[in-house]
């Protein structure tokens, strides 16, 4: 019988039967939404941007093929793009750190137990699920002269800040609002927290260590691949900033809070310049990726994975 | 699939379907005679002369009517046209209600979908890419209402058929800049009527017993005025930081136009005949940051939240400090002047007046703002051009104009309405508007002159007002620094933006 089974093997590969056939169509029109959703609305939007970034193409007028034109303006004229792009660099270098440092105190104060826990923990994340715009006009008001935001400062005799109509303040304003939405970041760690074996705890209290030496030796260690993947997903946000500088500032003032996003947003449909945005646009994945290639060799250097040493 | 349908159709499957059939044609009557209670069949002379009776009678019947009757009129067939707006709340929602309702009682086969799209308040940020990707994809709205967009492909030329109505520009408040292209040719019938004005708090000016500004006034008399109206909570002027009733008016005043376009230069600080536009923009500026007549940001921020917690909300909310009830005079913008009534509420009394003079040019200066609706010209491909021409038409003519009128939603483009009993009685204190729109297109200084949509405006027309906003609003009015600086850094920013070459 096993020979018999072994013989019959060949033929059932090569010849599907009619319930394999129709089990890979079951698949495929499963996931059939989805593909379809990508192809028209992800993918052929890409495919058509990479081609109009070698155009020039004000919008409702005619194509004209330019080569390498856009990118070249985009480097070496546009001083917009380059004050843009540092705009981008400043909010990142005080965002992601901030975003990092302050989810993991939160996670680690919500992995406590204490009374009330659910209730922290949804109020936490409330902001990570609630609109954009709305947040923004909220903030929009805690930041105004008169907001509550000065009031506050003003209880300690200081004078507050004309946070989003200075120049010098609007960037400011805006990280310390981003920092409002780290219900994700404050998830992954909370997770991460909760994943750590008891045992090492003890293991570093048996050797005298105290809180410091459960933080140092056990808790951050065991925590870097969560550190690693929430650094990067907040530095491709970072580089995605978009709503809240739209509705709270415009990009003001004086460009202050000009992100390349909305640099972008604003040539494309501004000056309706699609080539040249759509140059942009890739430039700007050109930067993410690279970024994100390197934070991953990188992290070869201080990210522990429990499991990989395991193996 | 098809061979599996053609096979489903082929001559030996028509020839079954076929026999069947006259088998069973050939099996009625013997099934007919196998139900055995059947009536028996009437003779042959009953059924004769039944039927001449009922031949006869259709006939009459038949002749009759083709002698009276009138020929019937050839119904139309139902046709579906739509209109794309970003007004969606309050008064300027019932005013599209309106134009879709009216129409189709005068077009009972024409159904009118209005499209609400955008927030109401942010137009460049999302009606416009709505819409103009919709324009270009071959979906777009029959009628497109307030686009600044213009690549005149994509609109129907106008011309003829404004022709054919008996349009005349003159009788509307109507700009070459935004209705034409640049050969002149007509391409958007008149949105609204766009110009800032002046407005007094009747109740302020009688609490403090100065009397109401005379149609002659200066700048010097307005800041005397502001200061007898000055008290603790009262201020007697708002110095708005926007272009709108704020520096483009007085820019206005001194003469200036915005930039040449062939040399790419801004010109914003070329006066003329008499004008000094950089000299009236630090008079200006000095109102807040140096005279204190009025408000400066911050405290204007405290007045709006007195605005809003009288109720007063919308984007306008933010540029009218006025609203809040505290303030004696500031500007006016006639185009929203429904609105403004919304958000007055009846809290205080309020009553146009006329702008004061440049001390310099011995002018007024008026910012002038002008809108547009456009027919798409895919609707000529959808078979309804006639149709959709008339809807856009239906805006400007006189059942509109008169809602506009009563409700002002918008100030009725037609000049005839602009001192209608129907206007006055919805906005009392309005009586100086007629004579100030003349002036105000007379000497004005026309936004689209500038802004990209506008005929003859600058490619990077965006870009030129971004620098300059930057250093005039932000900068200087906002920011309260050194005006003459910021002034000269705008226009150097600006020539940058104007020579850019993407």
């Amino acid at each position: 019988v096993a020979v018999e089974h072994v013989r019959a093997l060949p033929q059932a590969g090569g010849r599907r039967s009619r319930r394999a056939l129709m089990r890979e169509l079951e698949g495929w029109l499963f996931i059939a939404p989805w593909l379809v959703g990508f192809v028209l609305f992800t993918a052929g939007p890409y495919l058509a941007s990479m081609v109009l970034a070698f155009v020039r193409w004000d919008l409702g007028k005619t194509i004209e093929f330019v080569g390498l034109r856009n990118f070249a303006f985009l480097f070496l004229e546009d001083e917009l793009f380059r004050k843009s792009m540092f705009n981008t660099l400043y909010y990142t270098v005080f965002h992601v750190p901030g975003m990092l440092v302050f989810s993991f105190v939160v996670a680690g104060l919500l992995n406590l137990r204490v009374r009330g826990l659910a209730l922290y923990r949804t109020m936490f994340y409330l902001p990570s699920v609630t609109s954009g715009v709305g947040m923004a006009l909220i903030w929009i008001w805690l930041f105004a002269p008169n907001g509550v935001i000065n009031f506050l400062i003003g209880l300690v005799g200081l004078p507050g800040p004309n946070w989003l109509y200075d120049a010098s303040w609007a960037m400011p304003a805006l990280i310390l609002m981003s920092y409002w939405g780290l219900g994700t970041t404050m998830v992954l760690f909370l997770a991460g927290l909760q994943g750590i074996p008891q045992q090492l705890y003890e293991a570093v209290e048996v050797d005298g260590g105290g809180w410091w030496g459960r933080v140092r030796h056990v808790t951050i260690p065991m925590m870097t691949p969560y550190i690693f993947l929430s650094a990067v997903l907040n530095i491709i946000g970072s580089f995605q900033v978009f709503t809240s500088a739209l509705i709270m500032t415009n990009g003001g003032p004086d460009n202050a809070t000009l992100f390349v996003l909305l640099h972008l947003f604003n040539n494309a449909w501004g000056s309706y310049r699609m080539g040249y945005a759509s140059a942009m646009g890739w430039v700007l994945v050109a930067i993410i990726l690279a970024l994100t290639i390197l934070q991953f060799r990188i992290a070869d250097r201080w990210v522990y994975y429990e499991y990989a040493d395991r193996s | 699939m098809s061979s599996q349908r053609q096979r489903t159709f082929s001559r030996r499957g028509l020839l079954r379907v076929a026999a069947r059939s006259a088998a069973l044609a050939a099996a009625a009557p013997l099934l007919q005679a196998c139900a055995g209670s059947a009536p028996p069949a009437p003779t042959p002379q009953v059924v004769t002369k039944e039927v001449e009776k009922v031949v006869t009678q259709v006939v009459e019947r038949t002749v009759e009517k083709v002698i009276t009757a009138t020929p019937a009129p050839q119904a139309k067939a139902p046709i579906k046209l739509t209109i794309s707006t970003d007004w969606n709340i309050g008064v300027r929602r019932k005013a599209m209600e309106f134009w879709a309702t009216e129409f189709k009682k005068q077009n009972p086969n024409v159904t009118v979908e209005v499209w609400h799209l955008g927030s109401g308040g942010m137009t460049t940020a999302n009606y416009s890419p709505t819409v103009q990707t919709m324009l270009l994809t071959g979906t777009g709205p029959s009628v497109v209402t307030e686009m600044w967009w213009r690549p005149n492909e994509v609109y129907i030329q106008l011309d003829d058929f404004l022709k054919s109505k008996g349009f005349k520009k003159e009788d509307y408040f109507y700009s070459p800049y935004m209705q034409e292209a640049e050969d002149g040719k007509i391409y958007g019938v008149p949105f609204g009527t766009y110009f800032d004005g002046m407005v007094a708090n009747l109740d302020i000016f009688e609490k403090a017993g100065v009397p109401l500004p005379p149609k002659e006034w200066t700048f010097q008399d307005m800041v005397d005025t502001a200061k007898k109206l000055r008290k603790d909570d009262v201020w007697g002027y708002e110095r708005t930081n926007a272009m709108q009733g704020g520096w483009a008016s007085r820019m206005a005043s001194e003469g200036v136009e915005w930039y040449d376009r062939k040399e790419l230069k801004t010109t914003i600080h070329i006066g003329k005949d008499g004008g000094k536009p950089q000299e009236m923009f630090v008079d200006w500026w000095n109102l807040t940051w140096k005279d204190g007549v009025a408000p400066k940001p911050a405290e204007a921020a405290q007045l709006l939240q007195i605005a809003r917690s009288a109720g007063v909300v919308g984007g306008l909310a933010s540029a009218l400090v006025w609203v809040s009830g505290k303030i004696g005079m500031s500007w006016f913008p006639f185009n929203q002047a429904g609105v403004v009534k919304e958000m007055v509420n009846n809290r205080f009394r309020y009553k146009a007046i006329w702008p004061f003079k440049s001390h310099y040019s011995g002018r007024r200066g008026y910012f002038l703002e002008h809108s547009t609706n456009t027919a798409n010209k895919d609707v000529g491909a959808r078979g309804h051009r006639d149709e959709a021409l008339e809807l856009l038409y239906f805006w400007i003519s006189d059942p509109m104009q008169k809602f506009h009128a009563e409700n002002v939603p918008v100030f009725p483009a037609a000049r005839k309405w602009w001192s209608s009993k129907e206007l006055l009685n919805a906005l009392p204190g309005m009586e100086e508007m007629a004579p100030m729109a003349d002036e105000a297109l007379k000497i004005g200084l026309y936004r689209t002159k500038y802004m990209d949509g506008g005929t003859g405006s600058s490619p990077n027309s965006f870009d030129w007002w971004t620098a300059v906003k930057g250093k005039i609003e932000d900068r200087a009015l906002i920011g309260g620094e050194d005006p003459v600086a910021s002034y000269k850094a705008a226009i150097e920013e600006g020539d940058k933006a104007l020579a850019k070459k993407v």
